[in-house]
C-alpha cells in the first residue's frame, strides 16, 4: 500500500499539472489564432488561381493632327494600342477611332 | 469568395501553421538540446511537446484537406505516398516525406521506452531534417511562396533553427560552462 502523498508534495504535483495545463491552453490558442490569421490573409490577398484573359481587339486607329497614334477602347476610356495599362493612357480631343473588345476569362491552373 | 477554395486555402493555411509552429518546436528543441537554457526546462520541454502536436495536427488537416479540393482532387496515395503524385512531384514528395518524418518521429516520443532512449534520441535529430524538408516544400511548391507576407513569416520562423541548426552541425558548443559532459 502506497504511503500518501504529504499535503506539500500534492500541492506541488497540483501546480505544475496547472502551469502545464496553462501552456497547452496558451500553445492551442496560439495555432487557432495563427491558423485563423492565415486563413484570412489568403482568402482576401492570397491568389486563388491564375485567370487568364483571351481577348481579341479591334482597333481603328487614326492618326491625330500631331502626329501621335491613339485608339478608344468601347467603354469610353482611351488608351494607347500598345498597352492596357491605364497610367500609359493617351487622349486626343480630335480623335475619331473607335475599338471594340471582348474578352473571356478562361482559369488556367490553380497555384 | 468562391466556396470551391474553402478546401484549398484551408489546407494553405494549415501549411503555413505546421511550418510555423514546426519551426519553434525544432528551435525550442535545438535550444534545450544544445543546452542554450538553461532553468525552466520542464516548461520548455511541455511547449515543445504541445507545438510539435501542433504540427502533427497541422500537417493532417494540411494533407486532408486537399482531398476536398475539386480542381486538385488528389486522392489519398497522392498526399501521402512520395512520388504518386504528378502535381509538381519534386517538391509534393518533398512535403510529404518531411510530414512524415515530422509526424512518425513525433509521435515516437510516447514509444521511446519500448524503442529505447539512447535509440530514440538518435531518431530524434532526424526531425530537424523533416523540417527543413517542409520548409523546402513551403517555398518551393507554396502557393504564397512568392507572396511577401509568406517570406517575411517564413524567414522570421526558420531563421533561429536554421542558425541553431548551423551551430549544432558545425559541432561548436553552446557555452562552455554548459557543455555536455
Amino acid at each position: 500500500m502506497p504511503q500518501p502523498l504529504p499535503e506539500s508534495a500534492r500541492e506541488r504535483m497540483a501546480a505544475r499539472a496547472r502551469r502545464i495545463a496553462l501552456i497547452r491552453r496558451r500553445v492551442i490558442v496560439a495555432t487557432l489564432a495563427t491558423f485563423a490569421l492565415a486563413w484570412g490573409v489568403i482568402a482576401f490577398d492570397g491568389s486563388m488561381g491564375s485567370t487568364t484573359t483571351a481577348s481579341t481587339q479591334a482597333a481603328t486607329t487614326t492618326s491625330s493632327s500631331d502626329g501621335t497614334t491613339s485608339s478608344s477602347s468601347s467603354d469610353g476610356t482611351t488608351s494607347s494600342a500598345s498597352s492596357s495599362d491605364n497610367s500609359k493612357s493617351s487622349s486626343s480631343d480630335d480623335s475619331t477611332s473607335s475599338s471594340s473588345s471582348s474578352s473571356a476569362p478562361v482559369t488556367t491552373s490553380q497555384s | 469568395m468562391d466556396p470551391v477554395h474553402i478546401f484549398w486555402i484551408t489546407s494553405r493555411a494549415a501549411g503555413l501553421v505546421a511550418l510555423l509552429a514546426s519551426s519553434a518546436a525544432v528551435t525550442l528543441g535545438l535550444l534545450m538540446g544544445g543546452r542554450f537554457v538553461t532553468g525552466r526546462t520542464a516548461q520548455l520541454r511541455v511547449t515543445h511537446e504541445a507545438l510539435a502536436l501542433a504540427t502533427i495536427a497541422a500537417i493532417v488537416i494540411h494533407a486532408g484537406a486537399l482531398l476536398g479540393d475539386s480542381f486538385l482532387s488528389p486522392s489519398l496515395a497522392d498526399v501521402t505516398i512520395p512520388f504518386v503524385s504528378g502535381y509538381q512531384r519534386i517538391w509534393t514528395t518533398t512535403g510529404i516525406v518531411g510530414g512524415w518524418v515530422l509526424v512518425v518521429l513525433g509521435l515516437s516520443y510516447y514509444v521511446r521506452a519500448r524503442i529505447g532512449v539512447a535509440r530514440w534520441r538518435v531518431l530524434h535529430r532526424f526531425t530537424a531534417l523533416g523540417w527543413l524538408l517542409g520548409v523546402v516544400h513551403g517555398i518551393f511548391e507554396g502557393t504564397d511562396a512568392g507572396a511577401a507576407w509568406f517570406l517575411i513569416a517564413v524567414a522570421a520562423a526558420a531563421l533561429p533553427p536554421g542558425a541553431l541548426l548551423a551551430v549544432r552541425w558545425s559541432g561548436a558548443p553552446a557555452s562552455p560552462a554548459v557543455q555536455r559532459s
